[in-house]
């Protein structure tokens, strides 16, 4: 009995002593796996949950692994240029060691260019294709693609046939050359085809309420047209809601933006025919490999495109299982 | 081959059981101490990023008021006063350079730290503009350092509302973690402290069980009874010592007092022999006494009284001659002494002695003599000197007091065990106190020979000559009436030799 009392004694001892070894060695919470990175890079983002910004987070954040930079994600509020030059001008204080912005027409990027310059910080642009002139980086997707990539389902949807509405995103209050050239590239596929023809283009504020706005006027007065071209990633969605509650499906074909998942729902279901999608991804992980070349002095070209995808009914159950595989 | 187990000392086994308890105890209140200090430093660390970036943004906003009042001012006290400030700041900067890490929030105290190194390049090239009087760079570096003064400002504004968000998450998990840390030590505390009470009882029963044990084991041995099962326990070495040597010491005693006791007994038994060989002896030695006074010189009363039996015989009276010879027989049987005698002898003495009395005493006193025939009367032995006591008995005390004619009877048979003699006369009543006496078996009172006795050999004599010869008692039985006296001898046979 004595023999199983001391035993019971030794093993609550070392019970013990197995607990205060657990509370005293308890491992340290939110230490990076990597002590040191080679460099710290921030990318300036809006201030926006949209698929497009976190795939090209994604993106961004994978090149950063591969090529040990550490990424920080600073997110600013649309549409506020002051915010944008304030945040870089921060970066740049702090001695970071590159900066990814996307840039809008009213943004003096070249002032910060050569700010950046002067304080050794490397920048580089995303989706900026109204600063292509300027001697750092750009990654983006190519306006004029796009909208031959829009027009091309628009002729599939419609068979030839295609009285299109085209709605574009106002970044900014003057008409850029980026919407330019989207337009362009419609109208240049849109030559190839009689029938086919861009009845009226608008464009629209980035709020949903424009959205709701340019609704009601296309949908409240007779309908002249059987096509939609929306080149802005948030209303897509929205357009294929209002087919769907006006019962236009099948006498209005619409032909989104961007990926998001709503959108990919309604292309599954057959209420959105296609949408033209940039490889936010690739344009993540092409704008973080751009700035640390950059740093390392292997100078690539300033302009890089990005790849387009049309998604249609074909494909859209691919893209729908990548975007529960990121989800998971 | 089992193995034999390893037995500890009693003290050692102390010495351990008090040491691991006392670890117990100790680490336990060692393991509440380091909860609640790593409680107090998790709940700290929330709320230090806070309080030092709280102290830098003083700190800065000390710098950058030093500066304005130097730019303004210029004086040595503003100059002073910015480089203390100054210093401050860049304890600052090493301070969050140290918290520096490549997470979510500790790159803001990278970016930070960043900020607050260029502001100081700025502004110190703010005062050396002003130092060496360039007023258009110092304007230009003062509008430059006061905004990334605002922006410094709002960096730590927009950290410390996200460290606020972060901590305010993090607070939950943290007092969730106290909490759980706090129930871990409230467990342990009691469970160990029950623990140890639990082992305390079991051990102090086990340890003192076997000394209590011994302690009930010594009463019963100082009680007397040496027959006690001492089984060594499995315990300290000392104990198994001492209930080893407890149990040598009991069998000890036990042999020491059964062989007191046997000595004892045979120290008893040596004893009552001696005893009942010296009452022989004395019973004998009385016996011979009395013999003794009476005896006279045999040779001239033998010699005499032959002559009167020649005598009486040559004058041809053959009654005399016939008294003559039974008196010389019977004084010849008086004078052989008291060893054994033949139950034929007794009686034949008897019958002689009888004849002496019933020719004196004519048709006054009637003797009969009845034996069995199967009885072998030269083969049965009795003490001699038994018979005739009891007949001069019957006649002196019995069948002599009384006025008619007295009959004394002599009737011998044999049993399956036993000779029965019984002498019996028609005389006076046997006292019923004498018969008690006799019956008790008590010690032969004083007395003296009455007259008329020739043997001089009273019953208490006969009957304890009879019970030292035959080792029984109840050998005589003595009934009695007004009419009838009755002496019955009930002499065991000896036993068959198998």
């Amino acid at each position: 009995m004595i023999k199983n009392v001391f035993r019971i004694l030794i093993v609550s001892l070392v019970v013990i002593v197995l607990m205060l070894s657990l509370l005293l060695f308890r491992p340290q919470a939110q230490i990076s796996s990597h002590v040191d990175y080679s460099y710290h890079l921030q990318i300036i983002v809006e201030n926006t949950d949209t698929y497009f910004f976190n795939q090209f987070l994604y993106g961004a954040k994978e090149a950063a692994d591969t090529l040990e930079a550490y990424v920080e994600v600073v997110s600013l509020e649309k549409g506020k240029t002051d915010s944008l030059r304030e945040t870089v001008e921060k970066g740049i204080y702090a001695k970071v060691d590159g900066i990814a912005l996307h840039a809008v027409a009213d943004t003096n990027v070249q002032t910060l260019c050569d700010l950046a310059e002067l304080n050794g910080v490397q920048l580089a642009l995303y989706e900026s294709e109204n600063s292509l002139t300027l001697p750092v980086p750009n990654i983006a997707t190519n306006a004029y693609s796009i909208g031959t990539t829009a027009a091309q389902l628009a002729i599939e949807a419609s068979g030839g046939n295609c009285k299109a509405i085209l709605v574009l995103d106002r970044v900014n209050k003057d008409l850029s050359a980026n919407r330019s050239l989207k337009l362009q590239g419609i109208l240049e596929w849109f030559n190839d085809y009689p029938n086919a023809e861009v009845v009226e283009t608008y464009v629209i504020n980035s709020d949903f309420m424009a959205t709701e706005q340019l609704m009601d006027i296309l949908f409240g007065k007779a309908i002249t047209f059987n096509t939609i071209i929306c080149l802005k990633e948030t209303s897509t969605p929205m357009f294929a809601q209002r087919i769907l509650d006006n019962a236009l499906i099948g006498s209005v074909r619409l032909i989104g933006y961007g990926a998001l998942p709503e959108t990919l729902d309604y292309i599954n279901r057959n209420i959105i025919y296609g949408s033209v999608c940039p490889d936010a991804q690739e344009i993540g992980y092409q704008t973080v490999v751009a700035l640390i070349n950059s740093l390392r002095n292997n100078r690539m070209s300033d302009y890089s495109s990005a790849n387009l995808y049309s998604i249609t009914k074909e494909n859209v159950s691919d893209f729908i299982l990548m975007q529960q595989e990121d989800i998971g | 081959m089992k193995k034999k187990e390893k037995r500890y000392s009693l003290r050692a086994s102390l010495i351990a059981f008090f040491v691991l308890a006392t670890c117990i105890n100790f680490l336990v209140g060692l393991y509440n101490i380091f909860a609640a200090n790593i409680s107090v430093q998790d709940i700290s660390r929330l709320v230090d990023t806070g309080r030092s970036l709280s102290k830098a943004s003083q700190n800065i906003s000390t710098l950058q008021g030093d500066m304005e009042t130097y730019l303004f001012s210029r004086s040595t006290f503003a100059l002073q006063s910015y480089y203390n400030s100054r210093n401050l700041v860049q304890a600052d900067i090493t301070l969050l350079q140290e918290k520096a890490t490549y997470t979510e929030s500790g790159i803001r105290h990278k970016n930070l730290a960043g900020l607050l190194g260029h502001y100081l390049d700025t502004v110190e090239q703010v005062m050396s503009d002003k130092r060496n009087e360039r007023a258009e760079e110092y304007i230009a570096g003062y509008q430059l350092a006061t905004q990334e003064y605002q922006y410094i400002i709002d960096y730590i504004k927009t950290t410390m509302y996200s460290d606020l968000l972060q901590s305010t998450a993090q607070l939950d998990t943290a007092m969730a973690e106290v909490q759980t840390r706090n129930n871990i030590s409230y467990t342990l505390f009691f469970s160990a402290t029950g623990l140890v009470i639990i082992m305390i009882l079991l051990f102090s029963f086990q340890t003192t069980q076997p000394i209590m044990r011994l302690a009930e084991h010594a009463k019963s041995v100082s009680d007397g009874n040496y027959d006690i099962d001492i089984k060594t326990p499995d315990t300290g070495l000392e104990v198994s010592a001492l209930y080893s040597s407890f149990d040598i010491m009991v069998q000890s005693t036990k042999l020491y007092v059964d062989s007191l006791r046997e000595k004892q007994v045979l120290e008893q038994e040596l004893a009552q022999q001696k005893i009942e060989g010296l009452e022989m002896h004395n019973a004998l030695q009385v016996a011979e006494l009395h013999a003794l006074h009476a005896q006279m010189n045999p040779h001239f009363i033998f010699n005499t009284i032959n002559i009167g039996a020649k005598i009486a015989m040559m004058q041809g009276d053959d009654v005399l001659c016939e008294y003559l010879e039974n008196a010389a027989d019977v004084f010849r049987y008086n004078l052989a002494g008291l060893d054994e005698a033949t139950l034929q002898e007794e009686i034949s003495n008897v019958k002689a002695y009888m004849n002496l009395l019933t020719t004196r005493f004519g048709e006054k006193l009637i003797f009969t003599c009845n034996c069995e025939t199967d009885i072998d009367m030269n083969c049965y032995t009795l003490p001699r000197m038994t018979l005739q006591p009891l007949v001069e008995n019957a006649f002196v005390h019995g069948v002599s007091q009384i006025e008619t004619t007295g009959i004394i009877s002599l009737d011998a048979t044999q049993t399956d065990d036993a000779v029965v003699i019984c002498i019996s006369n028609n005389g006076n009543r046997f006292p019923a106190e004498k018969i008690k006496t006799l019956s008790s078996g008590s010690p032969e009172p004083k007395q003296v020979v009455p007259p008329g006795h020739v043997s001089g050999i009273g019953l208490f004599n006969v009957i304890k000559r009879l019970r030292l010869h035959f080792q029984t008692d109840r050998l005589l039985t003595i009934e009695s009436n007004d009419h009838l006296t009755k002496v019955t001898l009930t002499l065991p046979l000896p036993k068959k030799e198998g």
